[in-house]
């Protein structure tokens, strides 16, 4: 009663604001959303300019808008009860729109290192219905983590690393893995940014928050993913900061990460840029390697502990963005540019009895981005997001060793002179990629209860091959081949029940159209050219019901497709050969989930479970039945079931604590196979991860904070080929996995100055995550980071 | 959660059942002179289980060549992935194609055990000369070399005991580029290493000389080089994957294939697909002998000796031996055929009650009471036939559960 009795209170004092406001002329208007750190709305939140008596309540969803027929600089403040106040200063100018969008702290509770947020706040009403696991990577800065570290602790998300710094990594999601999971950084898909800008080389720092969909995905990531999506999103808001860290550790690592912005509230300019640099050797020991010393000619080999040799890896980035905000035609308008590159040495592929000395990588990436934000453009409700991109990336493998090596470092002459390490044929091949990509999202609210969505985002990639070792016309790529897709995408999103019931329909039209230009098999030049189109359509529901403020049903389902893509289409001119009529891959997604959540004072208990359910069909697979050249085609069906806990609890500032567990079956779906029923291979079936925090405020000095952080991974044994096949005793595994890191972080300050300590894989377990590969043993790090924010 | 059904229950009873009839026989009659074949006897088979990447190959025991179900299913020594396999003595070896790795098992009980292993840097033709010695001969790839690895692998030891770097035969194109001589098969007779070789360019599977056999002479086991002889009147011996292309009879005479096929991989044909004989003692092609298969309308690509002038083969079709066919003698196509030849007669005979089949690597026969026994794999079922030379007919025997078999052994 007495809450009902301040709703009631707020919305008069809206009411009454506002037609206040509407009774004179040419106000500037503040708008916004105002969340808790979680991202959930906190409704009839106020919002009330400093030091005057004009304010205004947020609705329902958290959201404001507040007229105010006044120029110059003012404080906005804003509150809501059980949570802490904040301040934001506004230079305000008749006739203009602002927007404030802001996310208060819990009063009593402390931030838990892996928030789980349930929605990100552009996007609220949309995603409600979706399986979607968010991260806010604010707590985390101060530790020395990649994003994929952090992806890693979320409950269905394994990630797969094959060595150290800038190893080849592979991600699955629910048993979705590579290409049929996409990426997204700010919405931008990252298909072709290839490695030196890629999940396991970006900082943390770098970044705010992490969304993760699983399966069903939103259509304003306009994409044809399959198995579910990830968008990394950075520091979206206008405002002054900085943020500096440098970190040293093990294996002679170094990395560099430096964030900017600047806001120039007169003319609205804002300029943010961000570099990062990361080094690493890599010599991390391997253990009971079988080596074949130089001179040993009886194949026999010796079981000895070897360091990694040649291993290192450095890249490096940097982007620049400049744009304008809160101008009557954009609420934000911006050009980002992105340069970076990186430099790979490559000790091994999956055949550890081979050993690399010299293969190695380099790559360069310039991409420019246009980026456009409107509310409200020209009719109130109608929400505008566009983007466009473009993207040059040369990769060049270098292969082109006349020796072999032992993982002594020892060289070994060899027969084949003119074979490379690692390839069929020495190598100097340069794939030179464009792509130029757009996506433009409209968003209009037909009432508070329901509105409709629009996306088109369209691709378009080229690949041109330059290889200096052979003549043009047998270069693979000598003529560029391309593929064109686009995705239009409808969705309509309506509230019943007093907005307790949340559903979104949509529809997906996914088009591709690409040019291919083979292998003439008998004359081995590439003069055969190919064109070929498809369309598919794909369709989906995605439906929330809140029984009460703490607890929450959400079910979804989706028919989709992906779409192939260049290698898998093109080959790889080495020693993939090209399928023109490869089909895209579907699949039907069936999610279904509850959050339960409860918070006191001191204490805040979450706990959420989802179930998938997936059939996929027309896998694309390569496939080797050839002994010359293996290339992608479309087979396996199969059927993947997951069920996954994530439970956290809070008390006070002091202890946060949470856990997540992940069941997968996945299993063989062709009727047609022998192997009809067999769990998948090569994919985790149990896994799990766990983090407690402990947070100390004032040690030794007033306005600082000793945080102390132990994780830990657990990953079940599992089988590296098809379960059911051969004697148990035989089989090959990828073992158990138990491993344990622990930071200690000071922060001085409040935030501003922080040092952070980490030991990882405490225990200095042997760890693998795929066959055979041993992970780095125990590794220490020193990161020290400094933090402006206005 | 692995539920028997009914089948493999009942199966499983009548092994069990069986095991104890073989006790209760052996309790009853007291055999005493010759404990050693009271020995279980039994078929080592190298099963290609699936397709796609998590293929893998496993080394298993199977009772009947004619019947039941050959499967890995919670049987078999698994293996990294694709690998060929050899036996000499009481050990089965494979040799990895995944990693470079020849593994070497023996039986005890009844059961694959494994024994040791070796690495190695490259094996692409394996000859297993008696119980204690393999040869083995890895090719150079990415053209620009002509070095073989020829290695003497010790049975016993598994250990590769000599490694020679030397050519197998020197050979060069129109414009007098050196071309890859790689070898596709191998034996010894006396104290001579006998190898025979196709010539492609090696940067690519471009074969520009298909115009002679040759069949090199090494020392044996010294492995130094002697020379060669050739013979025009057809293509090379041998294919790509240590088909079996060079088959022995009882007096100690070769009969080398050469198979002048698109569909074995080679590029061009200019000679018919037929067969030489190279008599005992002599390291020449005997003048007088050539069985050109194509005048049956078929070209013969590997084979197995029988006994009394017989031999059982695999063929392909004129028809069928077309460009768009090239490699489909090792992939899914259905091309190959069964014949049934006599090599002194030169009589060919087609064996019908063989479906069309699919082609394979390392393609196995198994001779036993001069019957064959061969693969075959259709669009969608892979079984064991039992070929009858003297009849040329063939019966279907035990069902594979998957995608090949690789090997055959008795043990």
């Amino acid at each position: 009663m007495i809450r009902g009795g301040i709703q009631l209170a707020g919305i008069l004092l809206a009411l009454f604001i506002s037609s206040m406001a509407w009774a004179q002329s040419q106000p500037a208007v503040i708008q916004g959303f105002i969340a808790d750190s979680h991202g959930e709305p906190l409704p009839y939140s106020s919002v009330a300019v400093k030091n005057q008596s004009q304010g205004v309540a947020a609705d329902e969803e958290g959201r404001f808008s507040l007229r105010l027929q006044q120029s110059g600089r003012i404080t906005l403040v804003i509150q809501s009860i059980g949570y802490e106040s904040r301040e934001v200063e506004l230079s305000l100018s008749p006739g203009k729109t602002y927007t404030v969008n802001e996310q208060l702290a819990e009063d009593q509770v402390a931030l838990n290192e892996v928030m789980v947020s349930g929605k990100s706040k552009t996007t609220l009403l949309r995603e409600q219905a979706f399986t979607i696991a968010a991260i806010d990577a604010q707590p985390l800065k101060i530790q020395n983590l990649d994003v994929n570290q952090v992806l890693g602790r979320i409950s269905g998300v394994r990630i797969r690393e094959t060595g150290g710094l800038g190893s080849s990594m592979s991600f699955s999601l629910n048993g979705f893995t590579g290409k049929q999971v996409k990426f997204f950084l700010d919405g931008i898909p990252m298909d072709h940014f290839g490695s030196s800008l890629s999940l396991n080389n970006i900082p943390v720092n770098m970044i705010s928050g992490i969304e993760v969909y699983k399966g069903v995905v939103p259509i304003h990531l306009g994409s044809d993913a399959l198995g579910g999506a990830v968008n990394i999103t950075t520091q979206q808001d206008v405002k002054d900061y900085l943020n500096a860290s440098y970190s040293f550790g093990s294996f002679n690592t170094h990395r560099a990460s430096f964030l900017g912005g600047v806001h120039f509230p007169k003319s609205d300019l804002f300029l943010k840029t961000s570099l990062f640099f990361n080094y690493s050797d890599n010599n991390y020991m391997m253990h009971d390697m079988e080596v074949i010393r130089a001179g040993n000619t009886t194949g026999k080999p010796e079981l000895l502990d070897v360091r990694r040799f040649h291993d290192a890896y450095q890249s490096q980035a940097g982007t620049v963005e400049l744009g304008v905000s809160d101008k009557a035609f954009a609420d934000q308008l911006s050009l980002a540019i992105t340069l970076s590159s990186n430099d790979n040495e490559i000790q091994h592929g999956y055949n550890l009895t081979k050993v690399f000395g010299e293969v190695r990588d380099e790559e360069q990436l310039v991409m420019p981005v246009l980026k456009y934000k409107k509310q409200d453009l020209f009719i109130e409700g109608l929400d505008v997001t566009a983007n466009a991109m473009m993207l040059n990336r040369q990769l060049t493998n270098i292969d082109t060793a006349s020796v072999e090596y032992n993982w002594l470092g020892e060289t070994i002459e060899r027969i084949d002179a003119n074979h490379g390490e690692f390839s069929y044929y020495k190598t100097s091949l340069t794939y030179d990629d464009w792509v130029t990509q757009s996506s433009v999202n409209f968003n209009y609210a037909i009432s508070p209860v329901q509105s409709v969505s629009l996306n088109n985002s369209y691709h378009y990639f080229s690949r041109q091959g330059e290889n200096p070792l052979v003549d043009r016309e047998f270069t693979p790529f000598y003529k560029p081949n391309t593929i064109a897709k686009n995705i239009s995408a409808a969705a309509y999103q309506f509230s019943l029940f007093q907005q307790k019931l949340k559903t979104v329909v949509f529809y997906k039209l996914f088009a591709i159209q690409y040019h291919t230009v083979i292998e003439d098999e008998e004359t081995e030049d590439y003069t055969l050219e190919y064109d070929e189109s498809q369309l598919k359509n794909g369709y989906g529901v995605a439906s929330t019901f809140h029984f009460n403020d703490w607890s929450q049903v959400k079910v979804s389902y989706e028919h989709t497709y992906r779409l192939p893509d260049g290698e898998e289409i093109f080959g790889n001119g080495l020693t993939i050969k090209p399928n023109t009529e490869l089909k895209p891959e579907s699949s039907n997604n069936l999610n279904a989930g509850f959050i339960v959540s409860k918070r006191s004072n001191e204490h805040l208990f979450r706990l959420e479970g989802g179930y998938l359910y997936r059939t996929a069909k027309d896998y694309i697979r390569q496939d080797a039945s050839n002994p010359v050249n293996s290339n992608y085609i479309n087979e396996e069906a199969v059927k993947l079931k997951s069920v996954e806990i994530n439970a956290q609890y809070h008390y006070k500032q002091l202890i946060n604590f949470s856990g997540s567990v992940t069941r997968q079956h996945n299993t063989n779906n062709n009727k047609n196979d022998h192997l009809y029923g067999d769990q998948l291979p090569n994919q985790p079936t149990l896994f799990a991860n766990a983090n407690l925090g402990f947070q100390f405020d004032n040690v030794g000095l007033d306005r600082s904070r000793l945080s102390i952080s132990w994780n830990t991974l657990f990953v079940d044994e599992f089988y590296w080929k098809w379960p059911s096949q051969g004697n148990a005793r035989s089989k090959f595994t990828i073992p158990r996995q138990l491993l344990h890191d622990l930071s200690v972080s000071y922060q001085l300050d409040d935030g501003r100055y922080n040092i952070s300590l980490a030991c990882t894989n405490l225990t200095d377990n042997l760890a693998y995550d795929n066959f055979n590969m041993q992970k780095p043993g125990r590794a220490f790090n020193i990161k020290l980071s400094y933090f402006l924010d206005k | 959660m692995k539920i028997l059904n009914t089948q493999q229950a009942i199966l499983a009873l009548s092994l069990l059942l069986g095991t104890m009839g073989i006790t209760s026989c052996t309790e009853d009659n007291t055999v005493v002179d010759e404990p050693e074949e009271e020995e279980a006897t039994g078929y080592v088979i190298a099963l290609r289980a699936s397709d796609g990447d998590a293929s893998a190959d496993y080394l298993l025991t199977h009772d009947d060549l004619m019947s039941g179900v050959i499967s890995a299913d919670g049987q078999g020594e698994e293996q990294s992935g694709w690998s060929y396999f050899t036996s000499a003595g009481d050990n089965y070896f494979s040799v990895g194609y995944t990693l470079n790795e020849v593994i070497s098992y023996q039986i005890q009980d009844g059961n694959l055990i494994f024994d040791d292993k070796l690495l190695f840097d490259r094996l692409d033709m394996l000859y297993p000369v008696d119980d204690n010695h393999i040869v083995g001969i890895g090719a150079p790839w990415g053209g620009g070399s002509y070095d073989c690895q020829i290695q003497l692998i010790d049975v016993n030891n598994v250990a590769i005991s000599r490694n020679i770097s030397h050519p197998i035969y020197e050979s060069y194109d129109e414009e007098g580029v050196q071309l890859n001589a790689w070898p596709t098969a191998a034996y010894v007779a006396g104290d001579q290493l006998y190898v025979s070789s196709y010539s492609l360019y090696g940067d690519t599977w471009e074969t520009p000389n298909t115009d002679s056999a040759i069949v090199s002479v090494f020392s044996y086991p010294e492995f130094e080089y002697q020379g060669y002889f050739s013979d025009d009147r057809t293509g090379p011996v041998g294919y790509y994957a240590s088909q079996p292309a060079i088959l022995e009879n009882e007096n100690g005479d070769h009969y080398t294939l050469s198979s002048s096929s698109l569909a074995a991989g080679f590029t061009q044909t200019t000679k018919p697909s037929g067969i030489l004989k190279i008599n005992q003692g002599e390291q020449a092609f005997d003048s007088n002998y050539f069985f050109n298969i194509e005048e049956h309308g078929y070209k013969v690509l590997s084979g197995v000796y029988v006994g009394n002038n017989k031999a059982v083969v695999k063929v392909v079709s004129l028809e069928n031996d077309a460009i768009d066919a090239s490699w489909a003698a090792f992939g899914n196509e259905l091309v190959m055929e069964t014949a049934v030849i006599d090599l002194e007669a030169q009589t060919f005979e087609l064996v019908e009650s063989i479906p069309v089949h699919r082609g394979q690597y390392m393609t196995p026969y198994y001779v036993e009471n001069d019957l064959v026994y061969l693969v075959v794999g259709t669009e969608s079922e892979w079984y064991i036939y039992q070929v009858n030379p003297e009849t040329v007919t063939a019966e279907r025997g035990a069902q594979i559960e998957g995608i090949d078999v690789q090997g055959i052994f008795k043990y």
